[in-house]
């Protein structure tokens, strides 16, 4: 018998092999939808990380991007004032941003590139561009970007008023001066609290308590205030080196005259002042009729009567020959002068003629042996026919130019003036007389014979001529190489190329220099009134160098014209002007043209001919003493006008005395980080923006910021 | 009947009934009750994981839109729209996609002025004539950008800060040219909330316009009715050295210690508390308004903080 299993009671009597397989099918086929269940759970699991995931990605992308461009803005701002750049390339760790440039030779900020991708919302339009390419590697993307580095003058770049705070401790202050909107001005304040303050109208704002120039502006203020987020860099100079600064943030603290004087340098040679933009000087004044001059109108005993005959304005003056342009002077010029008509003429080298029709006796100057004699015959109605009159009482000689310096071997034109009839001639003036009076006087040694007896030293000095009245005018005109030192009445000249000297004693001193090379000067010479003036006369590659003046000598400098302009002042020629820092400034307008007159020491005054305008485009750039606040600009002048003008002042407070109730139009602004007001309280200072400087914009002062985009 | 089994005297029943008709082991019903578990394990995890994902497909929808807007938007004649109802896992790979457009474009651009508007937009230009007395250093506002657009300015209205009762948005993202007399748009963004009616809801979307044509969008419908608009869709932070006004309403958003600023905010199609009332369309009086605005980011994760000028 065999045993039954204990559990056996419990067997199905239904259980059969196909129905087991079929409960083993079903448990499969549940797991199978398990299965498929748990694999559709983790594939959402999986797309949901991987979605996060590439977020992650794209994120970390433009992060990257982001810390490249970072890195790039750094690298471009930090370099912006070098001269140069050198190659770079950061990384960050684990790809989050890499930025590499190759190297940026270029002198940045005093480049003259103008680039044509325009951005219109650049801090200042038209601007100086270098653009630089670099790589932004992001994310495991490589970009292209460009950076600009771009620079311009403020003043002319739409901000006639930019106000900077200074290192010196001292407010910045800007009282009774206003910005006018028309062409687009508008001031740029840059400000540390409690050391700016600006001051529309009467009102003076000192309260430490301003959170920036905006609020203490106020909207009393009348000139729209930039509220541009660019950061301007402003060079610092390095020794010598041209724009070799450092970042100077924002605000700017300072701002460096130095650096402008110092790419002058760089572009024209060690200390080296440049003027190039101008053409042939003709006339100071307007010329009405040629016995009537009005070289300048309104003077006040400066110069007077400066004629140089270039081209013959009517028919009472003519000539013959191939005369060209001033400074280029014809082997022959030929003078025809009507009866009685006595003038002033000065020619340039070549040979010299008269020709008096009412005798037909020429006076010829016609080869090296000959000389010039001017005589006069009796008491014919043409006696005194000499350029200056003679001297009462005495003979009828009224000037003799013999050539007696060489024995009449060698010399082109010799004369010789005797004391007598130098003497005789101080009592006249070319001015009361109309300019009638005219004395050739090629020897200047002997010219100074009331002061100094000296003669031409060296052996070879030809194509000089010099001419004074005896008002104390004095010009002496030189053309041609001087190759040996020459003493005359300015002191020491030792030229070394090829140049023009015009210069008057006994009221002013000018000289002129028209060079293709870069003479070196000495001028010791100080006239009777004090006042030493320099002219620069439009040519190429005019230079003074060494320009330096002694026991307070005011310096007058003219920068000529080439042409009689219109009223518009956009014919004038531009004048740039850049001075010492430790030294103060005179600037004076007369008529239409300027004089800047450099003191050694104290205040810097502005004399500004009453009711003149300057319509003559000039940077004046003036830096005050770095340790001390007490140098001081003074603009002193009266009566309503209009000064083209664009000033920028370091360290040194400005103050514009004028009339009451005067408002003194400014055309080009002012940038200062020190006291600028107007007196008296009735009288204002609007600075208006020049839209169109010109060359003045390579010379200008500068700001420089960095702009970038992918390509 | 086997030999054997005669000769051992089994029963050959019971021996065929051992081998095929005995119950279930113990190891048997243990895996089955396993299996079981397992079973219900996974099917509550997929029940879970499908309600879940369930979230992120709200499905497509047919909208009808007001008369003009498909037109506008899109070019279409018809005016009923097939869209996906928030949230939408598929809307936001495009929603993403728009962002990459963005950003690619304001890394080229020199500047970028986001303009508010109620009604719909035909203002998209590709370039913008600047007359000779354009210059844009003293008023960088989008108000002041506003003013250049001529006629197409009225297409938008003044908002100083926060646009707090303007409900669409123009991105206008301007690029370097070498025209002086003009400036090139790079890209038009535009952002839009149609409310509907069939069915009720509103239909958001977002464009952009390349020389005005469309070349990218995403879009996305939140059912149900409005409670809330979704404003402000964007802010504007001035510098901090503008003049004050002395009103605090206009003066707390100067905030911008550079380059001036937007705040942009897109709808998120992930989102369907799009409605969800916040306490105030405008920060607290005394709040920063930069940091005012958290509440936003309850409604939409698309948010854009934007330079003005870019480039500097």
């Amino acid at each position: 018998m065999i045993a039954r299993h204990p559990f056996r009671k419990f067997r199905s009597p239904w259980r059969t092999k196909s129905r087991s397989g079929a409960a083993l099918l079903l448990a499969l086929m549940v797991v199978f939808a398990a299965s498929f269940v748990l694999a559709g759970w983790a594939m959402i699991l999986a797309s949901r990380s991987v979605t996060s995931e590439d977020a992650a990605l794209g994120q970390k992308r433009r992060i990257s991007y982001q810390n490249a461009k970072n890195i790039g803005l750094q690298w471009a701002r930090r370099g912006l004032g070098a001269n140069a750049i050198t190659n770079v390339t950061v990384s960050l760790t684990n790809n989050w941003g890499q930025f590499s440039a190759a190297t940026v030779a270029s002198n940045i900020l005093n480049t003259s590139l103008v680039d044509s991708r325009i951005n219109h919302f650049s801090p200042m339009p038209n601007v100086f561009t270098l653009p630089v390419s670099t790589t932004l590697v992001g994310g495991g993307v490589t970009n292209s970007n460009t950076f600009f580095f771009r620079s311009r003058s403020p003043l002319y770049g739409g901000y006639p008023l930019v106000a900077q705070t200074n290192t010196l401790g001292f407010t910045t202050n800007f009282s009774r001066v206003s910005v006018a909107t028309n062409g687009g001005g508008m001031a740029l304040m840059y400000a540390q609290p409690g050391t700016l303050a600006v001051a529309p109208a009467a009102t003076t704002y000192n309260s430490s308590t301003n959170r920036n120039v905006a609020n203490a502006l106020g909207s009393a203020f009348p000139a729209p205030i930039s509220a541009y987020p660019f950061t301007p860099l402003v060079s610092t100079p390095s020794g010598n080196t041209a724009y070799n600064g450092l970042l100077a943030g924002a605000p700017p603290r300072t701002f460096t005259i130095d650096a402008l004087r110092t790419a002058i340098n760089t572009a024209y040679g060690t200390n080296a002042l440049p003027v190039t933009d101008y053409g042939p000087y003709r006339m100071l004044g307007t010329l009405q009729d040629f016995k009537s001059v009005n070289v300048l109108s309104g003077t006040s005993g400066t110069i007077r009567h400066f004629i140089l005959i270039n081209t013959i304005p009517s028919s009472t003056l003519r000539y013959n020959g191939a005369g060209n342009a001033f400074g280029e002077p014809a082997n022959t010029y030929t003078f025809i002068l009507s009866t009685g008509q006595e003038f002033l003429i000065s020619i340039e080298g070549g040979w010299l003629r008269f020709n008096r029709k009412s005798n037909n006796s020429n006076l010829s100057l016609s080869s090296a042996t000959q000389y010039l004699r001017i005589e006069s015959r009796g008491n014919s109605p043409y006696r005194d026919p000499s350029l200056i009159n003679k001297p009462t009482g005495t003979n009828n000689v009224g000037i003799s130019m013999i050539d007696s310096g060489n024995q009449g071997t060698s010399r082109l034109i010799g004369m010789e003036i005797t004391n007598t009839e130098l003497v005789a001639l101080q009592d006249k003036s070319l001015l009361s007389d109309g300019g009638k009076y005219v004395i050739f006087a090629p020897d200047l040694g002997r010219s100074r014979a009331q002061t100094e007896d000296r003669t031409v030293e060296g052996a070879v000095i030809y194509n000089r001529l010099a001419y004074g009245d005896s008002s104390g005018i004095f010009f002496l005109l030189m053309n041609g190489p001087m190759t040996t030192t020459t003493y005359d009445a300015l002191g020491s000249i030792r030229p070394t190329d090829s140049f023009r000297v015009r210069a008057r004693v006994n009221g002013m001193s000018v000289v002129q220099i028209n060079s293709g090379a870069t003479p070196s000067f000495r001028y010791p010479f100080v006239d009777n009134n004090g006042v030493f003036a320099i002219r620069v006369e439009p040519t190429n590659s005019a230079k003074l160098r060494f320009l330096s003046t002694t026991n307070q000598t005011p310096l007058l400098v003219h920068v000529e014209q080439d042409e009689f302009p219109a009223d518009s002042s956009l014919q004038w020629r531009k004048v740039l002007m850049v001075f010492d820092s430790e030294n103060t400034l005179d600037v004076q307008a007369i008529g239409s043209s300027l004089t800047f007159s450099y003191f050694d020491a104290g205040d810097f005054d502005v004399g500004i001919d009453s009711g003149s305008d300057n319509t003559r485009p000039f940077v004046l750039s003036i830096a005050g003493r770095s340790s001390v606040n007490n140098t001081s600009t003074r603009f002193v002048g009266g009566g309503t006008r209009t000064w083209n003008m664009a000033l920028t002042l370091r360290d040194s407070p400005a103050t514009f005395e004028l009339s009451a109730n005067e408002a003194l139009r400014l055309i080009g602004g002012i940038r200062s980080n020190s006291r600028v007001e107007a007196t008296p309280s009735s009288a204002s200072l609007i600075l208006e923006r020049n839209t169109n400087p010109g060359a003045l914009e390579l010379f200008s002062d500068r700001m420089g910021w960095v702009e970038t985009w992918q390509q | 009947m086997k030999a054997s089994d005669l000769a051992s005297g089994r029963d050959p029943i019971v021996r065929k009934s051992n081998r095929f008709l005995e119950g279930f082991s113990f190891v048997e019903l243990l895996v089955a009750v396993a299996l079981f578990a397992i079973t219900i394990t996974a099917g509550v995890i997929a029940y879970q994981s499908i309600s879940s994902r369930a979230a992120w497909t709200g499905g497509s929808i047919d909208v009808t839109l007001t008369s003009g807007v498909s037109a506008n938007f899109y070019g279409m004649t018809n005016n009923i729209v097939a869209v996906n109802l928030a949230p939408s896992l598929g809307e936001i790979l495009r929603a993403e996609t728009m962002r990459e457009f963005l950003n690619e474009d304001l890394n080229a651009s020199t500047a970028a002025f986001c303009l508010a508007r109620n009604g719909l937009s035909t203002v998209r230009p590709s370039t913008i004539s600047v007359g000779a007395g354009f210059d844009p250093r003293t008023n960088l506002s989008p108000n002041a950008f506003r003013g250049l657009l001529g006629g197409g300015a009225s297409t938008f209205s003044a908002y100083t800060g926060a646009a707090t009762n303007l409900t669409n948005t123009s991105l206008f993202i301007l690029e370097a040219t070498t025209n002086a007399a003009s400036i090139r748009v790079r890209a038009v963004y535009e952002a839009d909330f149609s409310p509907t009616t069939s069915p009720v809801g509103t239909y958001a979307s977002v464009r952009r316009y390349v020389q005005g044509t469309l070349t990218s969008f995403y879009h996305v419908f939140y059912e149900g009715t409005n409670t809330h608009n979704f404003l402000p869709p964007v802010v504007y932070f001035d510098r901090t050295t503008q003049t004050t006004s002395g009103n605090n309403a206009v003066d707390r958003y100067l905030q911008a210690p550079g380059s001036p600023f937007y705040f942009v905010w897109w709808p998120d199609p992930s989102n369907a508390r799009f409605w969800e009332t916040i306490s105030t369309n405008s920060p607290p009086t005394g709040l920063q308004p930069r940091t005012g605005y958290w509440q936003m980011a309850d409604r939409s994760s698309y948010f854009f903080v934007i330079p003005a000028l870019p480039a500097l």
